[in-house]
């Protein structure tokens, strides 16, 4: 695994360097293995020379040092611990998160104090005044967003426009004009700018903190709804009306020109009125101005939006202004194309084609497709396959172009390549596939694009999840180690995963670590988690060794089901669990804690299998105590079980039993079999 | 390599034995399933299992073991003797086709599956085109003995048809009609490229289905579909996926001209306006809000946003720097960290910061150790020498006293 060891290599870099560091040792140049270039800055290769000794050496011309440099070369030197919390959860050890809720409350509850903090500072600036650092520091001071010009002209109108006071800067735009104040263009066109912008709203502040709030469980459902909520996250509820201050300002605005115009479409696409904006456009052509690629990329989106028309007709709409982009000498950027892209995302299976022939488009004419690009094919690929259909085999030409780049971002939607790709191979169930997405995403800085919390959790899940499923054990184990808790926090479906990795490989023996590790990551209450560790440790017999270790683990588990403090509802044994317990409690010889799981089984209204039975009778058997075996066929008796029957004669054949226990026995069977008789009858006259 | 594939199957969940069921006949199969040598035979039976309903694949568990079981000593009591002559040698010669075959549907089969299964040692890839090879050579041998249909097809076919549990002579027609349309293929595309249907195709081609509610009932998660007209699709494709066109390479909108947007247009210098300005917030917003991944990066953050000290530290732009002048002050507080129990490497440090003479360092003397720095020590701020008088409430010592 060359990860492995690039990162004992690191390991040892770091080492080094912190001797040097410690000591001064000299010029760095007498360990050149330590030396930490920054920047592009190119320095001509010495090592040659260390081989051969002849040639000339060539001293690295001085160069200046980034501020940030040094700290750079360390921060690469530092190795992500796999066997602690992420380093930003680091604090108190009494608030390390230890499960993903813990993590998501942990990280809006730091941001949310900061964002508290930054809210008194600005709102009181006045308390805020002493400057106590020096030399000062700008950003620990409050800003201050009142304006300061107090009398009514242009120059007030532009510093509520800068201050991002939109109601303010109406008022004076309207005192200017009743005062009948001549107001420059430009500035007319940035308050059109900050209106259209935030669509005739007060701007919201900058506070709010990008955590989805949704449940992981709904993740992979709520997938497109969250794209949605996101988009929409600043502009929500906020939709483009009529006769709004913009539509009124742009009326009154004596000169027009094209940013006017653009800014006005691009301010109704935003806020949704793409009819609105489709019509602008038209005026626009009609007093021959022209739009930039903004406006284009503006347009190209509301043709997708505009409703009731055929997808075909939407696609040569597109095509349509594309061609007038052409005919107008508008070069198009990345925006336009992701911006079609996107769209074409909605056409679903009509889409391929024109997305495909869209990409080769871009690429064409040297446009460099960002992560985002990707994101969007994949998704007209792979989101509404059918599993059952064959899929398509584009991711591969995909990875396979992408594997070894390094990303900067380019578009908001780039941080989505990297779950939907992992989606994608899960989908095709291709682990070779996975590593390589895992490795871009492990390409210098590409990590970066991971994106948000959740999307973080989901892109491991579906990783880990394909590992489980594919990779040999010791493998998945080692990816187990290596990824919780440093990297993401198990859903329980991914706990679940790893156990059935572990069944089909036959290492159960884990399984008793593997359910400390579920309590510890907040799954203690997850009931289908703890019913499939205890059916995997009950379904068949091991060594007892093994068996004394399953049963400490049942009866933890056992705890769990006792002591449901603090939680609201009652404690619900189902009967499987009941079964296992009893079981794992037979098998490793804890005899007196089965019989009590037995009683349980009356209290909580659940009936034994019949395995259980019949295994209480072999331990019965073992301990040759007729007594037991009686007690045995009592309560199956009591529960009208059929088994009944058989257990009586197993007692009578394998028991030495005396004449009273005989006696008791026939009663229990006639009992039965009266009970039986009386159902049936009962069930007779209901009818 | 069968681990996973059972992991893939819908028939997973049954493959446990459930304690307390009642069902004794469900599991009986499953176990046979998962009790059998990893053989390449079974693997092959798996992988066909992918093809039909649940209780087909018990069926075909069952026969499996029986095959496995018998197929040293006498030939299984199938109907293959009956299709095929009935002279022992060449009855001997037929299983052993039949055998070769079922391995090499085995190998088709996998590569239909190849995402899904595609196996990281060496050796398996190895057996695997070997296993085609073979296959191949008998696919190129059939057109020439024979006008009509091969002894071997004919055999396979029926096998097969054993094997599925729908009307035996229905499938075996079926099975054979859509052989003979094969080395129709197989005889046109001789001299070209080799053919690319084979036994995997025939199956997943066969309709075979008795009912239509059965066929969606019985589709597992694997069935291979073959959808016409679309761009490249798994199945058809993934043998020679090394080999496969490129998708995002081909034909284009041709609406834009490389050179017109290429060419350097004269820039107009105007001010961002207030759209591309928060798009840039947008754009960098999403890499920013990541957390941190090392203390270091911090810090990094912390002087990009002017909270530290720049590095290499310019003495110049600040005044509250005072060097330290005897080293009494260390061992002051190399006794107060000892005999408290706190954290020594603190001492250390300061200490050869203090020796290296190269960063002075301003610590008012007499200090304690905060509360909250004996809570959790964090190591990482051991490296924080360069820090501003503002920030140094975070150190671990507290302006207690001065000297």
């Amino acid at each position: 695994m060359a990860a492995v060891a690039t990162g004992r290599w690191l390991r040892f870099r770091c080492k080094l360097w912190l001797t040097l560091m410690g000591q001064r040792a000299g010029p760095c140049g007498q360990a050149p293995s330590c030396r930490f270039y920054s920047g592009s800055a190119t320095i001509p290769k010495v090592e040659g020379t260390n081989i051969t000794g002849i040639e000339e050496v060539v001293i690295p011309k001085k160069k200046t040092w980034d501020k940030v440099a040094v700290l750079q070369a360390l921060a690469s030197t530092v190795n992500r611990d796999a066997t602690a919390a992420p380093y930003a959860f680091q604090d108190d050890p009494f608030l390390i998160p230890t499960s993903s809720v813990e993590s998501r409350s942990f990280l809006l509850a730091k941001k949310s104090g900061e964002n508290a903090a930054k809210f008194i500072i600005n709102s009181h600036p006045k308390y805020f005044q002493k400057d106590i650092a020096e030399p000062h520091i700008p950003c620990l001071m409050p800003e201050y967003f009142e304006p300061q010009i107090e009398d009514i002209s242009e120059a007030a109108l532009r510093e509520r426009i800068k201050l991002k006071k939109v109601k303010a800067s109406v008022d004076m735009f309207d005192q200017l004009l009743q005062a009948g104040t001549a107001i420059s263009l430009e500035t007319s066109n940035s308050l059109l700018d900050l209106l259209c912008y935030y669509g005739d709203k007060e701007p919201s502040t900058d506070y709010h903190f990008q955590q989805s709030e949704k449940s992981e469980e709904l993740e992979e459902a709520a997938e497109e709804n969250n794209k949605k909520s996101e988009k929409a996250d600043h502009q929500f509820g906020v939709t483009w009306r009529t006769k709004n201050n913009a539509e009124r300002i742009f009326a009154l605005m004596p000169e027009k020109n094209s940013h006017s115009y653009c800014t006005m479409i691009r301010g109704m696409v935003k806020h949704r009125a793409p009819a609105r904006a489709l019509n602008l456009y038209t005026e626009l052509l009609n007093n021959r101005l022209h739009a930039d690629v903004y406006t284009f990329n503006a347009l190209i989106e509301a043709t997708a939006l505009s409703v009731s028309e055929k997808l075909e007709d939407k696609w040569n709409n597109i095509l349509e202004l594309l061609k007038q982009m052409a005919a107008q000498k508008v070069k198009p950027n990345l925006q336009t194309f992701n911006t079609i892209l996107k769209c074409l995302q909605r056409f679903h299976t009509f889409g391929r084609l024109p997305a495909l022939q869209t990409f080769r488009e871009m690429k064409a004419i040297g446009i460099e497709p960002s992560l985002a690009t990707y994101h969007y094919i994949i998704q007209l690929f792979y989101h509404h396959e059918n599993p059952s259909k064959g899929s398509s085999l584009i991711i591969y030409d995909i990875m396979n172009e992408l594997t070894g780049q390094k990303f900067s971002p380019k578009d908001p939607d780039d941080d989505m390549f990297f779950q939907s790709a992992m989606k994608a191979c899960s989908f095709l169930r291709d682990l070779e596939l996975a590593y390589q997405v895992h490795g871009l995403l492990n390409t210098g800085d590409n990590w970066k694009f991971i994106g948000p919390d959740h999307r973080r959790n989901f892109y491991y899940s579906k990783f880990f999840s394909l590992v489980c499923l594919m990779e040999q054990i010791d493998v998945t184990l080692k990816w187990y180690k290596d990824l919780i808790p440093s990297v993401f926090f198990p859903r329980s479906q991914t706990l679940i995963d790893l156990l059935q990795a572990l069944d089909v490989a036959n290492r159960l023996e884990v399984i008793p670590q593997i359910w400390k590790d579920s309590k510890e990551y907040g799954h203690t209450f997850h009931n289908v988690l703890k019913e499939e560790i205890l059916m995997l440790m009950a379904r068949d017999k091991h060594s007892p060794e093994l068996q004394v270790a399953f049963a400490d683990c049942a009866a933890d588990i056992k705890s769990t089901y006792e002591s449901q403090d603090g939680r609201q509802t009652a404690p619900e044994w189902p009967a499987n669990s009941l079964n296992y317990v009893a079981v794992l409690f037979l098998r490793a010889g804890r005899t007196q804690e089965a019989w009590k799981m037995l009683g349980l089984f009356k209290k909580h209204n659940k009936i034994p299998g019949n395995e259980l039975l019949n295994e209480f009778m072999d331990s019965a058997k073992a301990s040759n105590s007729p007594a037991q075996a009686i007690e045995i066929v009592k309560l199956a008796s009591a529960f009208s079980l059929p088994i009944c029957e058989s257990l009586t004669q197993r007692v009578m054949a394998d028991f030495a039993i005396n004449q009273e226990q005989k006696e008791a026995l026939g009663n229990l069977t006639s009992l039965t079999s009266d009970s039986d008789t009386d159902s049936d009858s009962d069930i007779n006259e209901g009818k | 390599m069968f681990p996973r594939v059972t992991a893939i199957l819908p028939l997973r969940p049954v493959s446990r034995f459930p304690l307390c069921s009642g069902g004794s006949e469900a599991p009986a199969a499953a176990i046979v399933l998962s009790g059998a040598p990893h053989g390449t035979v079974r693997y092959g039976i798996s992988a066909l299992l992918a093809l039909a309903k649940y209780n087909i694949q018990r069926y075909f568990g069952t026969n499996n073991v029986i095959y496995s079981k018998k197929d040293e000593q006498s030939a299984p009591t199938h109907e293959i003797s009956k299709e095929t002559e009935s002279q022992e040698s060449v009855k001997e010669n037929t299983k052993k086709d039949l055998l070769d075959i079922i391995k090499g549907m085995k190998v088709e089969l996998n590569t239909v599956n190849v995402q899904t299964t595609k196996p990281s040692s060496r050796r398996q890839l190895k057996s695997v085109e070997a296993t085609i090879g073979r296959l191949q050579k008998a696919r190129e041998d059939a057109p020439k003995r024979t006008k009509s249909l091969n002894p071997e097809l004919v055999a396979a076919a029926s096998a097969v048809a054993d094997f599925l549990p729908f009307d035996k002579q229905t499938t075996k027609s079926e099975l054979l009609r859509q052989l003979q349309q094969h080395e129709e293929v197989s005889k046109a595309q001789k001299d070209g490229k080799r053919a690319k249907i084979s036994v995997s195709n025939i199956i997943s081609d066969m309709k075979v289905a008795k009912s239509a509610t059965l066929r969606i009932s019985t589709r597992p998660e694997h069935q291979i579909q073959f959808d016409e007209g679309t761009d490249d699709y798994m199945g058809q494709e993934t043998r020679d996926l090394k080999k496969r066109k490129n998708m995002l390479k081909g034909k284009r909108l041709n609406i834009f001209d490389f050179k017109a947007v290429t060419e350097e247009a004269p820039e107009t210098e105007t001010a961002p306006s207030l759209w591309e300005v928060e798009f840039a917030k947008q754009l960098l917003a999403a890499v920013n809000e990541q957390p941190l991944q090392n203390g270091f990066a911090e810090m990094i953050q912390w002087t990009k946003e002017g909270k530290l000290w720049e590095f290499p530290i310019n003495n110049e732009a600040g005044k509250l720097i005072i060097p330290l002048t005897n080293s009494e002050y260390f061992m002051d507080l190399y006794s107060i960290c000892s005999n408290k129990g706190y954290y020594v490497g603190v001492f250390h440090l300061l200490y050869n910061m203090y020796i290296s003479q190269s960063i002075s360092f301003n610590i008012p003397c007499g200090v304690g150790i905060s509360e909250r720095w004996k809570k959790s020590p964090r190591t990482f701020q051991l490296c924080k020498p360069e820090y501003r008088s503002s920030c140094l409430r975070d150190w671990p010592f507290a302006f207690e006293e001065t000297i």
